[in-house]
């Protein structure tokens, strides 16, 4: 435990960082009684070199200010404090939110919660404990496998294309709209956008 | 933002919590809260808090979190305890809950500590190594175990290690912080989930998910991987917005507006005032803010070398603008002063800490955060921190308010020497009560404090002074909150005995349940029929038998009288205790008769003339009927009413009193030695023994007898005795004499400056302006109190609506409901 008699004065040593850097004086040009921000010659610095690239370069613009008006505009960035912050941390602080996920589920990017879930290909098949399908709507995409004792499917637009013929446990795969025909065998692969409706015949 | 990891948390075993990767472990603790009144208590914790912060060397993070009020785990505890009233207390709980429900609780604070050391300078790594090589060669075998088996796995020894850690983390950290303890797991589950619910409620957390790894051997080492999915379903879905959060919870959608500090509080000339920035803010404000506070270890090597960077930076731009023209600015100036002080500060050795405070508003919608964060804003602006909602980071400020976290914004760390950091830590909070009795209202000055829970038995159960003292102004609430206590115990089942000298103002025993278990003896001159029913050595406890008749009678004699009539009655009496094995008055009376002497004649007739009338004749049992009170206390509640009981003013002494006051004060004594028999009767029930006119019963040493005999009834029989009076001053006696009777004792608002002075004194606290004047001005029902535990602090009393409507005193209001 403290036994040491508390201190009364509590010093707040954050103002020492708190201030610009500035340079007073280039060689033996004053930069003013109060000097310049050493962020403002920086940026300038780089605004000559973007200026003298843009003007440069054979892509460059061909137009004499623009390398002037890009210094010009670089080291008034250097007085700007978006949010609190120098240009040069704002800036990727911006672009990694612009280019971030919105959406964050269990840290991980998800689809926005207020866009319709709609599942990718999904097989269906029975488990066996009955001679043939449940009634259902599906809409594809999607693959149905059919289970064994399904004999009888029959597609509603294309009535005399019956795959098997015995008719206890027949199914009908009616396609709704009329879009596409329907693969044949033991695996109905739906496409997109088509409803399959199964139902079974009396 | 930080660009690699973003996951804040990967992995939680016990209270370690392993953050953004499986060798980033931290200790999580539960640090103790100190009351914000209570001036030498946070100073000890600075003190504590600077000491330990440097002895740690590692990177911490303090959470300051609120809480919702838990309506349900109340009304359930509450239901615990049997009693034959269990319907009325459902109802009376149902309504209760119902209106505190929505408002905090206590706010808790949490420290995590890194358990891999700080950053340091190369040479200090370099002297770290010379002196424990071995530890050194070890990590560097972990980390090349590492590159094999990937960052997401640890060896079991490895985690063992870690939590060996954590445990001698949290052993230095007792010794410097007594009553810290480790956080289980559904706490630090709870932390994480909360953060989807801000400002919506609590998360459901019944501490069944614990995450889990698998085990697996490796080169004959069992190796820990941890199940992932295990703690990504404590979280949900949140949507980065550019300058607020939406987190879409269990409980709906909560709008979340991360704050980053961009400066910090200037200096202070003492610490205290240092103290209260970040917490008496939070009670100015009308809802709970969450505060984070994640700072970084910087070695005295590394933070003097970067003070003296700045300290040649900042001479010479001092150098620089002196030599201008317009000569050095102040800001110049101050700035190389901040050098110098940070120097000599840092020349002793002690490091300095990087840090963030960030604090997270939360609300249900859109307007409302709008307006919490204004208010948020400008309130902390007021104590010295400039808050900013910073653009496109508010993700990473809602990083930082999960447990176990370093600084995840970018351009907004703050240096902070361990002083400043430990006086900005918040680690105060309201606090009143302790976790059990009935919910008694709001703790803190502003009224939005947590709801505080009281039990008059805490006397009892803590082994301190049973007594409640109820002090106030006429209407500032003390019979309201003595009508509660009363209807508390009723339906808990305790036995009462209730005074009342003002039946106008004393309504909560007329209404079912209470009236049905209830007697009610109204004493008055003209009601012949209670004749007797006070006598002394009828309902007094054998060993104040003789005292209290002696009072008594002596208070019937004229002002004045002789030496000679106090002997003769003191002689009478004494004839009566020893002979007499039913002794009453009447029997006194005949003794004095019978000495013959012309004085105890003079006595004996002025007493008889006493004894056949008046209200006197309540004190004058008849032989062989000395048990009129064996008949009451069969019922649970006995309300006793004494009307036009001649109460002396205030200020008055006790030798100045005329004669009627002197019986009054006699009669009040008596009436409080009917009650103290009746209670005795039962001494295995919890008791409460309500009277409202204290001052007649600590004029004399006689009363102070009195209470004391409740007192240790009190204690040993679950007996309270619930004491109240108008004038602070009418109590006369010192404070430490009302410590030793009163375990808690409720001052209300002060009719006078003297009056607020000498209720300060009675709790024990120095009478500043401020606290005097919120004594004076304090609205009904508001108080200041001292509780078993020693706390003191505002409450807010509040009753469910029925007692409020059935108890009010106000005429008016009565009227209008």
């Amino acid at each position: 435990m403290s036994t040491s008699t508390p201190a009364r004065l509590v010093v707040n040593v954050d103002a020492l960082w708190g201030a610009d850097p500035r340079w007073y004086r280039i060689g033996d040009v004053s930069l003013g009684d109060r000097g310049v921000p050493q962020l403002v010659i920086f940026y300038a610095a780089a605004g000559v070199i973007l200026g003298w690239l843009l003007t440069s370069l054979p892509v460059g613009v061909r137009f004499w200010p623009a390398g002037l008006i890009v210094t010009l505009v670089a080291a008034a960035l250097g007085f700007v404090r978006p949010g609190g912050l120098r240009v040069h941390q704002f800036a990727p602080v911006a672009a990694a939110h612009l280019v971030a996920p919105r959406h964050l589920h269990g840290w991980h990017p998800c689809p926005s919660p207020e866009q319709q879930w709609r599942p990718g290909p999904l097989p269906m098949e029975g488990d066996g404990s009955r001679p043939q399908f449940e009634e259902l709507a599906y809409t594809g995409p999607g693959l149905i496998v059919r289970h064994r004792p399904a004999r009888h499917v029959r597609l509603r637009l294309r009535p005399h294309e019956r795959l098997l013929g015995r008719r206890a446990g027949r199914q009908v795969l009616t396609p709704i709209p009329a879009a596409g025909c329907l693969t044949e065998g033991r695996e109905v692969l739906v496409p997109a956008g088509v409803t399959v409706r199964v139902r079974r015949e009396r | 933002m930080r660009g690699a990891p973003r996951r804040p948390l990967t992995w939680v075993s016990g209270n370690v919590i392993y953050a953004r990767h499986m060798r980033d472990p931290w200790a999580v603790l539960q640090l103790p809260t100190t009351n914000p009144g209570d001036e030498a208590a946070q100073l000890r914790t600075l003190d504590a808090l600077r000491e330990l912060l440097v002895d740690l060397a590692a990177d911490v993070q303090l959470l300051r979190t609120h809480r919702f009020w838990d309506a349900d785990a109340y009304e359930q505890q509450q239901q615990v305890q049997a009693t034959p009233h269990t319907g009325a207390r459902t109802r009376y709980l149902a309504e209760q809950a119902a209106d505190l429900d929505g408002l905090p609780a206590v706010p808790q604070v949490w420290l995590s500590v890194a358990l891999r050391g700080g950053r340091s300078r190369a040479a200090e790594r370099m002297g770290e190594l010379l002196v424990d090589p071995a530890a050194h060669v070890e990590e560097a075998r972990a980390a090349l175990r590492e590159v094999g088996m990937g960052a997401w796995a640890r060896d079991q020894q490895d985690i063992d290690a870690d939590h060996d850690r954590a445990a001698d983390v949290l052993t230095r950290i007792a010794s410097f912080l007594p009553g810290t303890r480790p956080a289980s797991v559904p706490e630090v589950e709870w932390l994480v989930r909360r953060a989807w619910t801000r400002g919506l409620g609590e998360p459901l957390v019944d501490g069944l998910g614990q995450p889990r790894a698998l085990y697996f051997e490796r080169n004959g080492q069992s190796v820990l991987r941890p199940v992932q999915v295990d703690l990504l379903a404590w979280t949900d879905c949140v949507q980065s917005g550019y300058r607020q959060l939406h987190c879409e919870g269990e409980l709906g959608t909560s709008l979340q507006a991360g704050l980053i500090a961009s400066s910090l509080p200037g200096d202070a000339p003492e610490a205290s005032r240092v103290l209260q920035i970040l917490s008496a803010p939070q009670d100015r404000l009308g809802f709970p803010i969450d505060l984070s506070l994640c700072a970084s270890y910087v070695s005295p090597g590394r933070a003097g070398k970067a003070v003296d960077s700045e300290r040649a930076r900042a001479d010479e731009a001092a150098r620089e603008e002196h030599q201008a023209t317009r000569g050095a600015s102040d800001q110049a100036l101050a700035r190389a002063d901040v050098a110098r002080d940070a120097e000599a500060y840092l020349a002793g050795g002690q490091p300095l800490f990087e840090l963030t405070f960030t604090a997270i508003v939360a609300a249900p919608d859109q307007d409302s955060l709008r307006l919490r964060v204004r208010e948020t804003v400008a309130c902390l602006r007021s104590h010295g921190v400039t808050l900013r909602q910073p653009a496109a980071q508010q993700l990473a400020v809602f990083f930082e308010q999960l447990p176990a976290q370093r600084p995840w914004t970018t351009g907004f760390v703050r240096r902070a020497t361990a002083d400043q950091l430990a006086a900005t830590a918040p680690t105060s909070a309201h606090r009143l009560g302790g976790t059990h009795g009935y919910a008694w209202g709001v703790a803190g000055p502003a009224g939005s404090g947590p709801v505080a829970r009281w039990c008059p038995q805490d006397g009892s159960r803590l082994n301190t002074a049973a007594g409640v003292l109820m002090v106030g102004d006429s209407g500032a609430g003390k019979t309201t909150a003595a009508a509660k206590l009363a209807m508390e115990a009723f339906l808990d089942g305790a036995v009462i005995f209730d005074f009342t000298a003002k039946s106008d103002d004393h309504h909560w025993h007329t209404r079912t349940p209470v009236d049905e278990h209830c007697d009610v003896i109204e004493l008055d001159a003209d009601h012949a029929k209670w004749r007797g029913l006070l006598d002394p050595w009828c309902n007094a406890p054998v060993e104040l038998r003789r005292d209290s008749a002696l009072d008594f009678l002596s208070a019937l004699l004229p002002r004045g009288v002789s030496a000679e009539w106090q002997t003769e009655l003191l002689l009478a009496v004494d004839a009566v205790a020893e002979r007499e094995a039913a002794p009453c008055n009447e029997l006194v009376l005949a003794a004095l008769e019978q000495r013959a002497r012309p004085v105890s004649q003079a006595i004996a007739e002025h007493l008889r003339a006493q004894s056949r009338s008046g209200m006197s004749q309540l004190g004058f049992a008849q032989p062989g009927r000395t048990d009129i009170a064996g008949t009451l206390g069969s019922r649970q509640v006995t309300h006793v009413q004494l009307e036009h009981l001649p109460v002396p003013e205030r200020g008055i002494d006790r030798a100045a009193y005329d004669e009627l006051e002197r019986q009054g004060s006699a009669l009040a004594k008596l009436v409080a030695m009917l009650g103290l028999g009746i209670l005795a009767r039962h001494p295995d029930q919890a008791k409460l023994f309500n009277f409202d006119e204290v001052k007649v019963l600590l004029d004399h040493q006689f009363g102070r007898k009195l209470i004391d005999q409740l007192q240790r009834l009190g204690r040993s029989k679950k007996a309270v005795p619930v004491l109240q009076t108008q004038y602070a001053s009418d109590i006369g006696l010192d404070r430490d004499s009302v410590g030793a009777l009163f375990g808690t004792v409720f001052c209300f608002r002060a009719p006078s400056e003297q009056e607020a002075i000498r209720s300060l004194d009675l709790l024990g606290r120095a009478p500043t302006g401020q606290l005097i004047r919120d004594l004076q001005s304090a609205p009904s029902g508001r108080a200041l109190v001292r509780d078993h535990r020693g706390q003191i602090e505002w409450l807010q009393v509040m009753l469910p609506p029925t007692l409020a409507e059935q108890v009010q005193t106000n005429p008016h209001q009565r009227t209008r409901a």
